[in-house]
């Protein structure tokens, strides 16, 4: 028979929960075989043993006392969970409020007023940096733009201090000749010209620099937001934004 | 209706007198919580100390065990004993004892002795056997005592646990199933396997 069957037979037997058939059984068992009788003794003795475990008496009032004393101190404190997590979730939406609140602030700060994307058109598929808050994408070459942006100065139809910016803060027009008069395309660069630059131009240099770019590629300018997230034109921008002096203006070229 | 039940169910399994003190418990009324205690010390005391041992915390963990009694008392619902629903209390104290004290030793900082004397609020009583006036075999019984409660207070804690609710505390295998939340096939097996681990370490002649 299995040794199993026989090992629980025994610890059923021990605790008085075998069956009478099984309990026949084993006796029989346990009557032929003396191995079987020794470890039954033995687990038998183990458990007798076990079952003196010396026993504890309590002071009848001391350990009341001290619980008592315990309990009603816990009844007392101020610190009670629900105080400490009433104080935590306060603390909580105070940070979050806060954090709101510096946001919006931030917003304000700037002067820019947010289009959702869905209200404006999107820009084509040029993938744009984000890291500017406004971008122009020109669709054209930078010597197209400038040759043109030349062009319109020299007619006075250019808005005012846009070539300067450029004369100023970049070094686009160094070493640049004019021929044939001043006509379309007629200054060459000496150096490759950037396919991009960062200027700091007033928003309504801006719309011109992004009429310019409409003029020359056919396709709409807008400006593109931080992240790529919204896209505006220009006029909309220098109505809602009367007060902003300048902004830092990332121009792509092709 | 729930209230109804719930007292119904304290009845099955509680005399009234306990069913009444854990429905005053549960409203708060400190008396009755007093009461509970002084019922109940002597019992938690001893399953304290059949599990751990004699501990310089012995006091502390009973005090923790009561604490939490009276903490969670409202969650008692009456599906078992009121006994048994301490038991289990007290074998989570315990566990989360030991856990704290393994961490502790780690450190290599033992444990500070137990209380003696007057600094305590429990004694420790013999209770071996005295059948027989043989002063040579009542030595030789007790340290035989003292090696199998050490071989059992070695158990990996599943074994010495259920070891200890049956031969010690002598509750049935449906009542070990109740408070383990396991099957009773597993607390046989268990029972089974403990009783080998500690025969295997105790030579019983």
């Amino acid at each position: 028979m299995n040794r199993k069957i026989i090992s629980r037979w025994v610890n059923e037997y021990l605790d008085g929960e075998i069956g009478l058939a099984d309990k026949a059984e084993l006796e029989a068992r346990m009557a032929a075989n003396p191995e079987l009788r020794q470890e039954y003794k033995e687990l038998r003795q183990i458990g007798l043993l076990l079952g003196c475990v010396p026993e504890i008496t309590v002071h009848p009032h001391r350990f009341r006392q001290r619980v008592r004393a315990v309990v009603d101190s816990s009844e007392r404190s101020y610190f009670t969970a629900q105080r400490v997590f009433a104080v935590a979730m306060l603390v909580f939406l105070l940070i979050i409020g806060l954090t709101f609140s510096l946001f919006i602030y931030q917003q304000r700060m700037l002067g820019i007023r947010l289009v959702p994307a869905s209200t404006r058109p999107q820009l084509g598929p040029t993938p744009l940096r984000p890291a500017y808050n406004f971008t122009l994408d020109t669709h054209v070459s930078a010597e197209r733009f400038f040759n043109r942006l030349l062009v319109e100065s020299r007619l006075g139809m250019a808005e005012a201090g846009v070539l300067q910016v450029f004369a100023t803060q970049t070094q686009v027009f160094e070493g640049a000749v004019c021929k044939n008069g001043g006509g379309l395309n007629s200054t060459t660069f000496p150096q490759p010209l950037p396919t991009s630059l960062i200027v700091s131009v007033t928003p309504r240099q801006a719309r011109a620099l992004a009429r310019l770019a409409q003029q020359l590629s056919g396709a709409p300018a807008y400006v593109r937001l931080a992240g790529g997230s919204s896209a505006m034109d220009f006029d909309s921008f220098i109505a809602d934004n009367p007060s902003v002096a300048s902004i830092p203006l990332y121009i792509v070229f092709h | 209706m729930l209230l109804a039940q719930t007292r119904d169910a304290y009845l099955d399994y509680n005399a009234p007198e306990v069913s009444a003190l854990v429905m005053r418990c549960q409203a708060g009324d400190l008396e009755a919580f007093d009461d509970l205690v002084a019922r109940y010390q002597r019992y938690v005391f001893n399953l304290i100390y059949q599990h751990i041992g004699d501990s310089s915390e012995l006091e502390d963990l009973a005090q923790e065990v009561f604490l939490r009694i009276y903490k969670f008392i409202r969650k008692y619902r009456g599906h078992a004993s009121l006994e048994s629903w301490i038991y289990k209390v007290v074998l989570n104290c315990c566990r989360t004892h030991v856990r704290r004290r393994s961490a502790f030793s780690r450190l290599f900082m033992p444990f500070p002795p137990a209380a003696q004397g007057d600094e305590r609020s429990y004694e420790v009583l013999d209770t071996l056997p005295d059948s027989t006036y043989d002063p040579a075999k009542t030595v030789e019984q007790k340290r035989l005592a003292e090696d199998i409660l050490w071989a059992v207070r070695a158990l990996p804690v599943v074994y010495r646990d259920i070891l200890i609710m049956r031969e010690v505390n002598e509750l049935s295998y449906e009542e070990i199933a109740e408070i383990l939340g396991i099957s009773v096939g597993t607390v046989k097996s268990r029972i089974s396997r403990a009783r080998d681990l500690v025969r295997q370490r105790v030579k019983v002649s």
